[in-house]
């Protein structure tokens, strides 16, 4: 048997592929090909999917699409060009996933840092810390994370206790940040720590000797090097951001509301399949879009440096 | 998202005390009288042991029954009942949907959700000659919009959508919706809502003056206005109702429109939060015992059913899981916890109430889009 595959490159490629390419084909590729054929049905008396075949979910979508620009400093600098309601909630979703997205940068890359450059056996360590979290349920710790910022939770307990005044954190925008981030900080340090602990650092002593100060340094050699870490984490913590929805309903007490959250509504309460999955291919589309555009940017980075 | 349990777990990480409370199971009520010894004897004797089967499996909401009375069916029938637990009448609804009975013999469905599943031909007529028990539902509770003939459905309880709130937080008691659509600004961010679009919706709909049926775009529209104006003043938050009892609880916000089992758990936990049933209309909703289609055993569904309607069991189970029993003999018997029985909020006066009671009709895919863009709409402004 091992023979036959030794010999033969093609079954050696099914051999290694098949199990992996069937599972996505069965599990993600029909899916998802089914629910663009749903986008595109109507609704029977209860809901679900029926003939006749029609572009009208699309149209629900983008109907009262109109042009109407406007400034407004509601919650910061508000520039808009265009109205529309579910416009309006992609646009917040992807903005909200953005922000979140380099806040989570942010906070990763200096323990992706640290972590790299420890002594071998510190670095199982700190991994293995790293990933604690999986152990217990994401539905689980979000409650846990419900508590932290309740009115009479650790956080507001510790400023009352500093004599300061308790904020309303529960249920705003702020919290549902704080949850995306939390949620999504391993996704960022994991490959962040792969790319940084194969930086050869003598690149950077190299760098210095030829006159380049340290922050030059960063830019120009090391940022490229652990760019494929960064892209990976990036799209890694951005993409599900996007999506995400026990972290809105929880953290964001239908207060602040994003698209993964209206998706899943389409499919439970208000059973309406066809309408969610056009939301949802939308959201798809809008999403890969959005990451062809990094790694382009990504890689226009690199050849600068070239 | 589920009828008990869940609001559980939420309490549990507020406190170790909570947790243990919890896990005691103790916020039930005990009966205040012992069952009575003139309650209808079991009657193996009519029950066809050969026909029973060894197990059953039954689709119900989370917490949704007494451990206690599944435990007693399998001592005297020899019958064991798996229980799988779904949160919504939606969830339960596609299962069916999706792939025909996957080997459930019984199912909770709410109201709408009966007539759904009668529509859609999920679910098959009983047997009453094998549930001989019905006689001692309360007629109230039989031959209800969604079943007029009462051939496929036994209530099994049934409630309301109210309002709780904290008597030492809100100053003024509330008796209505008009009072919470103008809720205080000085109570700004402390009101919560359903985050259900037809319970939403409903109260604005109530307080204009309409039924929570609506179907006119006009009504529902300026229901949605109401809202979206209360939103902006009161910053109200869109929780599930199990969610909102939590957050009640734990003191995040001071009043809320709640499920009456949800007001009774956090009622338990908190005695200073007070559940009333606003005067000028509010929902009533009944779940129902109802056996699927291709139920493996209707048999044995059925004899569980009959279980279930016999009058000590029907107030066991009533007293653990804190809602209103629609077994008219369980009452006469006096043989539900007092605390519940007197309590209007828990037990409301049907027949007083009248039209201030109204059951949500859903269904009307048309109408349903209507609301789902309002509710869209409340949730974008």
């Amino acid at each position: 048997m091992i023979q036959v595959f030794r010999e033969h490159r093609s079954l050696r490629i099914a051999g290694l592929m098949g199990p992996g390419a069937f599972w996505l084909v069965v599990f993600f590729l029909i899916p998802l090909l089914i629910m663009a054929v749903i986008s595109f049905m109507s609704r029977d008396q209860f809901g679900f999917p029926a003939p006749p075949f029609t572009l009208g979910n699309y149209w629900d979508v983008v109907k009262d699409i109109r042009f109407n620009p406007s400034i407004s400093f509601v919650g910061g600098l508000n520039i808009r060009l265009f109205d529309g309601l579910y416009l309006e909630l992609f646009w917040r979703s992807i903005w909200l996933s953005l922000v979140s997205t380099i806040i989570t940068l942010l906070i990763a890359f200096p323990v992706a840092l640290f972590m790299s450059r420890l002594p071998r056996g510190y670095r199982s360590l700190t991994l293995f810390l790293v990933m604690i979290p999986f152990w217990t349920n994401f539905l689980v710790r979000t409650y846990a994370l419900q508590f932290m910022l309740r009115g009479n939770g650790p956080i507001n307990t510790l400023l009352r206790a500093l004599g300061l005044e308790p904020i309303d954190l529960l249920f705003t925008p702020a919290a549902v940040m704080i949850g995306l981030v939390y949620g999504n900080l391993p996704f960022m340090i994991l490959p962040l720590y792969t790319s940084l602990e194969k930086f050869d650092w003598t690149m950077i002593e190299a760098a210095n000797d030829l006159g380049a100060n340290t922050l030059q340094a960063f830019r120009r050699v090391m940022l490229p090097l652990v760019s494929p870490g960064l892209v990976a984490g990036s799209i890694l913590t951005f993409v599900p951001a996007v999506g995400s929805y026990i972290t809105v309903e929880l953290m964001g007490g239908g207060r602040t509301n994003m698209i993964g959250y209206t998706i899943a509504q389409q499919f439970s309460a208000s059973v309406n399949w066809p309408f969610g999955s056009a939301l949802s291919l939308l959201m798809m589309i809008i999403v890969t879009i959005a990451a062809v555009l990094y790694f382009r940017s990504g890689r226009g980075e690199q050849r600068t440096v070239l | 998202m589920n009828r008990r349990a869940f609001l559980r777990l939420g309490l549990g990480l507020s406190g170790a005390t909570a947790l243990m409370a919890a896990c005691g199971g103790t916020t039930a009520p005990a009966p205040t009288t012992a069952p009575a010894a003139d309650g209808p004897a079991p009657q193996p004797g009519r029950v066809d042991a050969g026909t029973l089967a060894r197990e059953m499996s039954w689709y119900n909401w989370g917490g949704y029954v007494a451990d206690s009375v599944i435990d007693k069916f399998k001592q005297e029938f020899g019958v064991t009942v798996k229980i799988d637990t779904y949160s919504s009448n939606e969830e339960m609804e596609a299962k069916f949907k999706a792939g025909g009975n996957p080997g459930y013999d019984l199912i909770t469905p709410s109201d709408y959700m009966v007539s759904k599943l009668i529509a859609a031909g999920l679910l098959e007529k009983l047997n009453f000659a094998n549930i001989p028990n019905f006689q001692y539902i309360d007629a109230g509770h039989k031959n209800l919009y969604f079943d007029p003939t009462n051939e496929y459905s036994v209530a099994y309880n049934w409630g309301c959508t109210g309002f709780a709130y904290n008597k030492t937080k809100v100053a003024e008691p509330i008796t209505n919706w008009k009072q919470v659509m103008n809720w205080p600004d000085g109570l700004r961010g402390k009101l919560g809502m359903i985050d259900d679009v037809r319970e939403l919706l409903a109260v604005g709909l109530r307080v204009l003056g309409y039924s929570g049926n609506a179907s006119d775009p006009k009504e529902i529209n300026a229901a949605r206005d109401a809202l979206i104006e209360l939103k902006r003043r009161a910053n109200y938050t869109l929780t599930d109702s199990p969610n909102a009892a939590t957050n009640l609880v734990a003191g995040d916000i001071f009043a809320t429109q709640i499920y009456t089992n949800d007001a009774v758990t956090a009622r338990s936990e908190n005695p200073d939060l007070v559940y009333v049933i606003p005067g000028d209309v509010s929902t009533v909703w009944q779940d129902n015992l109802c056996v699927p289609k291709g139920a493996p055993s209707q048999y044995t569904a059925e004899v569980f059913i009959n279980f279930l309607c016999r009058t000590d069991i029907a107030a066991e189970n009533a007293n653990a899981i804190g809602l209103a029993t629609p077994s008219a003999e369980a009452l006469r018997q006096g043989l539900i916890a007092k605390e519940l029985v007197e309590d209007k909020a828990v037990y409301p006066d049907i027949a007083a109430m009248g039209d201030a009671l109204e059951f949500l009709r859903k269904g009307d895919p048309e109408v349903d889009e209507l609301y789902q863009r309002a509710f869209d709409e409340i949730k974008a402004a």
